[in-house]
């Protein structure tokens, strides 16, 4: 045993929070930050708020503040005194044969500590284009989100996911490399927002079944509020092209190269309205 | 319910016909219709895809346990008082319920 590992793997507990998203599922994360920074799992933190819990049993409400469901990333932030802030190592310097550690809370156990060895970092074979830390630790559903240590105890990784890959008994743990999360962190705040919260509903108009997005919040100072939106307006067309899934918003935001022209229904709907939202970069940390 | 079995031979539930979802706009807090069943008591008394619903027969509707509770209390053929928000302004509407199974 390196000398001082049960005082790495105490600060290492320490900076792991338990994410609780009610029914929908549960983790880990790490406090990334002093300001009350968590990374986790978006596939863990699936609602806009969570309940974290501390190592001491502290129990925080928490907010998502940006996620990237493709890279299984996400960024909650609460409050809280006294935080155990992670020491965050360089991914890029991490090596096969590494003696690594993960911490979590597998299958209820809170800040349960497992050790492995690095296989690879990178691509899985055949199974993912993006890079992992793979290793050897036994993970559970549980560890989703949570730290993957060295042996010194900076975070190099988010435990992410088990695969079952040659001949290693319980599978390969993919942990996100901790530069992976610097870079979704750099993004933070890049991408173009219209500012509504949308849900997808069926309308008739012009008698005529069409999908819609009827707005259900607006961000105070958004774009939207400045196109004078409202909630209850039903979206319809954006940028020329009408709504065929719910995704087509933020399809045609991400490819809007200037203001973009958005139609919508209101009221009793006698009439197709029109309004110009002049997008912005997205607030970080509002 | 007795009662009711022993003269009718069935429970009847009242039937609105909406999906609701709790949204705050300038009024207040309400229950945004995400959805409106077609040939329902909320279809035939009008009622529209993202209206905000801030109050029935005078109780504010905060959360959308407080509308299922409303209708619960009442008898098919009863009557919901809705205070309204559309297209951002206040209107009101009168809404006859159904009864569940039945369109």
């Amino acid at each position: 045993m390196i000398p001082g590992f049960g005082e790495l793997g105490e600060r290492l507990r320490r900076s792991t929070v338990h994410v609780g998203a009610g029914a929908e599922g549960s983790g880990s994360g790490v406090i990334w930050d002093a300001s009350g920074l968590v990374i986790t799992n978006a596939h863990v933190a699936r609602r806009p708020q969570v309940e974290l819990s501390l190592w001491d049993g502290r129990r925080y409400p928490g907010r998502v503040d940006w996620r990237d469901d493709a890279r299984d990333l996400a960024a909650v932030r609460f409050q809280a005194p006294g935080l155990t802030v992670a020491a965050i190592g360089d991914s890029s310097k991490v090596a096969p044969g590494e003696l690594v550690v993960a911490v979590g809370n597998p299958l209820g156990f809170v800040g349960a500590l497992t050790t492995g060895i690095v296989h690879a970092v990178g691509p899985v074979g055949g199974m993912t284009r993006r890079e992992y830390i793979q290793a050897n630790v036994r993970l559970a559903p549980g560890n989703s989100g949570g730290p993957l240590a060295d042996a010194l105890g900076r975070v190099i990784g988010i435990n992410t996911m088990v695969v079952l890959h040659g001949g290693v008994p319980g599978g390969l743990g993919l942990a996100i490399p901790s530069n992976a999360v610097r870079r979704f962190l750099a993004r933070r705040g890049t991408r173009p927002t219209v500012g509504v919260s949308v849900r997808p509903v069926r309308v008739r108009f012009r008698r005529r079944e069409a999908p819609g997005l009827v707005v259900v919040d607006i961000g105070r100072g958004s774009p939207a509020e400045r196109a004078s939106l409202m909630v209850g307006d039903i979206l319809v067309a954006a940028g020329g092209k009408t709504f065929e899934t719910m995704d087509d918003l933020s399809v045609a935001v991400e490819n809007a190269s200037g203001p973009l022209r958005i139609q919508f229904l209101r009221g009793d709907r006698t009439v197709l309205r029109e309004t110009t939202v002049f997008l912005e970069k997205e607030a970080a940390a509002a | 319910v007795v009662q009711e079995l022993l003269e009718r031979g069935r429970v009847t539930r009242a039937y609105l016909g909406v999906g609701v979802q709790p949204v705050t706009v300038s009024q207040g807090r309400g229950q945004i219709l995400l959805a409106v069943e077609d040939g329902s008591a909320a279809e035939r008394g009008g009622l529209l895809v993202g209206d905000v619903i801030l109050a029935a027969n005078g109780t504010p509707l905060s959360d959308p346990d407080a509308l299922q509770g409303l209708i619960d209390s009442l008898l098919p053929g009863g009557e919901l008082a809705l205070r309204i928000v559309r297209g951002g302004e206040n209107i009101e509407r009168a809404v006859t319920l159904g009864e569940r199974g039945a369109s």
